[in-house]
């Protein structure tokens, strides 16, 4: 039983389940053995079509992102590390290499993660979906019963009201986590690249972003975006020198 | 020696004669210009050149003469060069005579040459013949005469034209070296006609401009332009005519700049300018980027003006700087600069951004100017940043060779539980509906609760329902047909039903009800129900006592029990 439960709790937490797909792991061992040559292209280029293909996990975003760091693509590496950071966020390798990669870029001082994020952060969206609904539910169950059965109310009077409560508060820590992930579009600079006063690519350029920096993406006009970085600096790039989750 | 004797034999006849050969640029000159002609005797040494006969109205002034030597497929060879200037003294065309001079012994000629003068209004004949005022003018003003080298002054054009057939307006161009001016295409507008000299110019255009001097001397600026205008003068319908106009010159004294008291930063800016700096932010740790903003404005142009610098940056990692140059004028004399650049304090010790300095040449004043801009304050926290030996982080490459930092770890072997993206489970329809299926339950049972409280604590509600839930149930089984071919089955539910209203009418248990007891209750009935009452007890006992089914009215006796039914309701 406690197995199935086990089971059960792994396929629902995953990114994605695919029922008899062929899981293929070819092109990643392809991309291992490329790495282990020290040939980090053709690593990088493995990874990618492997997550091309449309199947993707922590370990491949994380190979692709160190074979990325190893080829001197540092936006491609943050960039993926941090898409392998959000399917599993207690990784401590990823952790590790993160941290690498964006001192290289902002010299020890990487992009502060806020509050919530800082609090939530060691799980990723379904798994505090599950937190919050398999409380919410079994109260819900509860509180029928009692209701079909009133002689039962005396059965977990103190009990009742703080699971409920406790059942509410992981509710909306859930639902805030997901606005949190959902409004907050990131991106990472791929290569150095000019931020312009407009979009259009006559305007005048305002600076430059060295590869890998992290920026928020506060507008999108048409194939440019308006991006901000941790200085509050702004302007607009066109959009294939931004990686995005979404790209 | 068979060798000596062919190149003996083989010199005088495999050397090219001698050539001169006479070049003009340009073969069109707008009058007050000089020309350019170069003689060049090829194949040959001349001494000198001479002209077979003089022009007229044309100076030939000599310029200078050089020899060239040079190897052409092993031979050597040498080259004479000659150069005057041609200066029209009035439009038209003019014949440049043949140039003669003596190579070996032998006279060798260049080719006669043409020269085209126009006028200040685009003609090319003398301006006696043109006696008529043009079809189209070209006027330029300025109010300065005397300005310092890269001063800005105002230039105002105007144009004016019968009948301009153009599409796009023509803008005059500057053909004045050591002159530029402040925007390429200057901005224009239209004004209302004007009558000069008789003639009506029904297009006037006048442009707005600066200009920039760029090297001292005395200079006679001048402008040109082409337009395409209707000409009157000769048909009445007019005929169309290209024009190049070309403006009256301008005399203007270009100064160079004192170089006594001329400040070790000036970069060679003319005007008067302000300066502001700010950083941004200012409490950061080591490593930590800094914005610096510097903006300079003024009178006077900034385009070519680098970022004022501080006298040392140490402490800090400085990036190259990124600028934006606003004007604030149409005529682009008045410029703002902005300037951005990022520096990275390397040091905890630093406690303000150093001190920015800039150097202007102020012409009204006649004097270097240097602005100082306030050192900015900074807090910066934190340990000393390491140092590479090229000032720059480190790289990739030196993070996996370096003991001192932390190495990246290396790729996983499996892939994990490979699977599609898709959308969080927090907006998948089908798993919210578990939480909803439970509060579903939750609502229905609590719904169920209160009713039964309800009814616990309203009997008469409870009856009511449960009277019209035996009704319900029991008018079905009557409108069957199976209950109608029974006749006792049939009285008996048309009893319970009766019995059921009367019980919840006179509140009394419906069991043992009869027509008896109704009448000792007082209900009271309309006549027409309670005969139909009467009528259905009648039935009942006819049923149940004299089996008279043969004469049983069910129709009728369901009208009588719907208004018994009704009435007691």
């Amino acid at each position: 039983m406690k197995e199935l439960i086990i089971t059960l709790l792994f396929f629902l937490t995953s990114p994605g389940i695919t029922f008899g797909k062929d899981q293929s792991t070819s092109l990643f061992e392809a991309g291992n053995v490329a790495f282990h040559d020290g040939r980090f292209g053709q690593s990088l280029t493995n990874y990618q079509a492997q997550i091309n293909e449309g199947a993707v996990s922590a370990p491949l975003h994380f190979n692709l992102a160190t074979a990325a760091f190893h080829d001197g693509q540092l936006g491609r590496a943050i960039f993926h590390y941090r898409q392998a950071h959000s399917l599993d966020p207690r990784d401590k390798n990823i952790h590790h290499n993160l941290k690498i990669a964006r001192d290289e870029v902002h010299n020890g001082s990487p992009p502060k993660p806020g509050l919530w994020q800082r609090l939530t952060g060691f799980s990723t969206l379904n798994e505090w979906t599950l937190i919050a609904t398999t409380p919410l539910t079994a109260w819900f169950i509860w509180l029928a019963t009692i209701n079909i059965r009133p002689q039962w109310k005396r059965h977990g009077a103190i009990i009742r009201p703080l699971f409920g409560g406790a059942a509410i508060i992981l509710t909306l820590v859930a639902i805030f986590t997901w606005h949190s992930q959902t409004s907050h579009k990131w991106g990472v600079i791929h290569g150095e690249t000019v931020a312009r006063f407009g979009p259009v690519k006559a305007s005048p350029d305002r600076f430059k972003w060295f590869d890998g920096a992290e920026v928020e993406i506060n507008r999108v006009h048409g194939e440019w975006l308006l991006v901000q970085d941790i200085t509050d600096r702004q302007g607009w790039v066109h959009s294939e020198s931004v990686l995005r989750p979404d790209s | 020696m068979r060798l000596f004797l062919f190149a003996a034999f083989s010199l005088p006849f495999g050397l090219p004669a001698a050539t001169l050969t006479a070049t003009l640029k340009p073969s069109t000159v707008n009058l007050g210009n000089s020309a350019t002609l170069t003689l060049r005797c090829e194949g040959g040494v001349a001494p000198t050149v001479e002209q077979t006969s003089t022009p007229k109205s044309l100076a030939l002034s000599f310029v200078s003469s050089g020899k060239e030597f040079s190897l052409n497929n092993g031979q050597r060879t040498i080259n004479s060069t000659f150069t005057y200037h041609v200066t029209p003294r009035v439009a038209g065309r003019f014949a440049i005579p043949p140039f003669k001079t003596m190579v070996a012994g032998k006279e060798i000629r260049s080719e006669a040459l043409t020269l085209t003068v126009l006028d200040k209004n685009g003609n090319n004949t003398p301006q006696n013949i043109a006696k008529s005022p043009p079809p189209a003018l070209l006027r330029v003003n300025t109010p300065v005469k005397k300005v310092y080298v890269g001063e800005v002054f105002p230039v105002s054009m105007e144009l004016l034209a019968q009948g301009l057939r153009q599409n796009h307006l023509p803008v005059p161009q500057l053909i004045t070296e050591g002159i530029r001016f402040t925007r390429i295409r200057p901005q224009y507008r239209q004004s209302s006609q004007r009558t000069i000299g008789g003639i009506l110019y029904q297009n006037v255009f006048l442009f707005d401009t600066g200009a920039i001097a760029m090297k001292p001397g005395k200079l006679n600026v001048l402008f040109e332009l082409e337009v395409t205008v209707m000409d009157y003068r000769q048909d009445v319908f007019g005929r169309q005519r290209k024009l190049h106009l070309t403006s009256d010159p301008i005399t203007l004294e270009v100064i160079p700049l004192p170089k006594e008291n001329q400040p070790e930063n000036f970069t060679g800016t003319v005007g008067q300018f302000q300066m502001t700096a700010s950083a941004k932010p200012n409490r950061v740790e080591v490593g930590e980027p800094i914005e610096l903003s510097v903006t300079l404005s003024g009178q006077g142009t900034l385009d070519n003006t680098p970022i004022p610098d501080a006298a040392s940056w140490e402490g800090f990692k400085t990036h190259p700087p990124t600028s934006e140059v606003q004007y604030t004028d149409t005529r682009h004399l008045n410029s703002r600069k902005t300037f951005q650049r990022m520096i990275i304090p390397t040091q905890s010790t630093l406690s303000h951004i150093p001190a920015l300095k800039f150097s202007y040449f102020n012409p009204r004043t006649e004097k270097y100017v240097t602005l100082d801009s306030p050192p900015t304050p900074v807090e910066v926290a934190g340990s000393r940043m390491p140092v590479s030996p090229a000032g720059d982080p480190p790289g990739p490459q030196g993070i996996q060779t370096s003991e001192d930092i932390p190495k990246i770890r290396m790729i996983k072997d499996t892939p994990g539980h490979l699977a599609d993206i898709q959308p969080p489970l927090i907006i998948q329809p089908w798993f919210l509906a578990i939480p909803a299926t439970g509060l579903l339950a939750f609502f229905t049972a609590f719904a169920c609760r209160k009713r039964a409280e309800y009814l616990e604590t309203h009997p008469d509600v409870a009856r009511r329902l449960h009277v019209e839930r035996i009704t319900r149930k029991t008018m079905r089984t009557l409108n069957s047909s199976d209950s109608q071919n029974d006749p006792s089955a049939f009285s008996a539910s048309v009893q319970l039903i009766l019995r059921e209203h009367i019980g919840m009418a006179i509140d009394r248990p419906a069991e043992g009800i009869t027509l008896q007891t109704m009448k000792e209750s007082n209900l009271r009935l309309p006549n027409e129900s309670q005969k139909s009452l009467e009528r259905l007890f009648q039935l009942d006992e006819l049923t149940r006592f004299a089996n008279s089914s043969g004469k049983l009215d069910k129709k009728s006796a369901l009208k009588d029990l719907n208004k018994v039914i009704g009435d007691l309701r």
